[in-house]
């Protein structure tokens, strides 16, 4: 067991205006420790790229583990969430290889690292909502001081903004790269991995997890292999 | 602290703003933070830095010249790799902004995170 980012510089008040990890968090840290030695050390990677970072523990934690000269891009659109990350990775002292951004997913880093990302991480909002939940660039850019329901509120199938993504994985995804992105069984892996297919891209489910009422699952996408 | 490893990967997404690489810095707070050299980074990290872009901005904020291109063996190359880890990994922008080169949209940089969002009208 790989030891789990210090998180003790974290506040409560922190945690009103950021997602506080939770058993999503922890699976997705046991997923990247199943593949850190067979999928992502023997890539070197050259830029890991968080989207919405919250605490940042998910980048921290891989800054920690991976022993690869790797720099550690992370964005969210909630200014909190940019600082607690930076902290989070300060705490633990990866501070030097870890860079945050404000943004809306991947804004602004594009078409720069067209093709440049080697590995992506993802824990997006999945929980299915009304659309109208789901919380835009504009509404963070205009009023930034409530945007917890950015980390859960994830429109139809709750899939809005994690389909964002996902379509942009060709254009982002290094030729080598890998995406890792937290699911639900709500939101239809099975209709994703045909989605994917379509775009070049293989699905693999690393881990999966029952959490309450939740049926969580990790899911690996990499191009596939002609 | 906005470091210069991260600015050269910044772009402004304006709608049908389609040069604005690189940001200029404007009223820049500079910070250097000496920090311990990491060869194997900075080699790694090489291929993804844009070289004119780089020496552009080095150039913009009165830093030390950079070479005019990438030596043949940058590994092998102590004095090389001591100017590049100054200039992307020591050099903090504190606070300020950043303004696109073509269409002149400004990007702050609050509590030394640059902020990239625009509003929907922009995008």
């Amino acid at each position: 067991m790989l030891a789990t980012p210090d998180l003790r510089h974290l506040t409560a008040d922190d945690y009103d205006h950021i997602y506080e990890p939770a058993e999503d968090t922890f699976l997705f840290l046991d997923a990247l420790e199943e593949d850190m030695e067979a999928v992502l050390a023997p890539r070197c990677p050259r830029i890991c790229l968080e989207i919405g970072s919250g605490s940042g523990c998910v980048s921290t934690f891989l800054a920690m583990h991976l022993k690869t000269p790797t720099l550690y891009l992370t964005t969210d659109i909630n200014p909190r969430a940019c600082t607690a990350t930076r902290r989070t990775a300060a705490q633990n002292r990866v501070v030097h290889r870890l860079e945050p951004v404000r943004t809306d997913l991947t804004a602004g880093l594009l078409p720069r690292l067209r093709g440049a990302i080697d590995v992506l991480l993802f824990n997006p909002p999945y929980v299915p909502t009304e659309v109208a939940e789901v919380v835009t660039a504009d509404t963070a850019a205009t009023d930034p001081s409530d945007l917890l329901a950015a980390t859960w509120a994830g429109g139809q199938l709750g899939r809005v903004v994690t389909d964002r993504v996902l379509l942009q994985l060709p254009e982002l995804m290094a030729p080598n790269g890998v995406a890792y992105l937290v699911l639900l069984q709500e939101n239809k892996p099975d209709e994703i991995a045909t989605m994917m297919a379509k775009l070049g891209f293989d699905m693999t489910i690393v881990m999966r997890r029952r959490a309450g009422r939740e049926r969580l699952m990790i899911a690996r996408f990499s191009r596939t292999i002609e | 602290m906005v470091r210069l490893l991260t600015h050269n990967m910044l772009q402004c997404h304006v709608k049908n703003c389609t040069n604005g690489f690189p940001l200029r810095f404007q009223d820049p707070v500079i910070e250097q933070h000496e920090q311990e050299i990491n060869k194997e980074f900075l080699v790694n990290m090489l291929p993804r830095i844009d070289w004119n872009a780089l020496r552009t901005t080095v150039d913009q904020l009165g830093l030390p010249e950079l070479p005019a291109a990438v030596p043949e063996n940058p590994a092998e190359d102590e004095a090389f790799l001591a100017a590049l880890h100054r200039a992307l990994m020591e050099v903090n922008i504190q606070s300020g902004s950043m303004v696109c080169p073509e269409c002149e949209h400004v990007y702050p940089i609050r509590d030394g995170i640059p902020n990239m969002l625009l509003s929907e009208d922009e995008v």
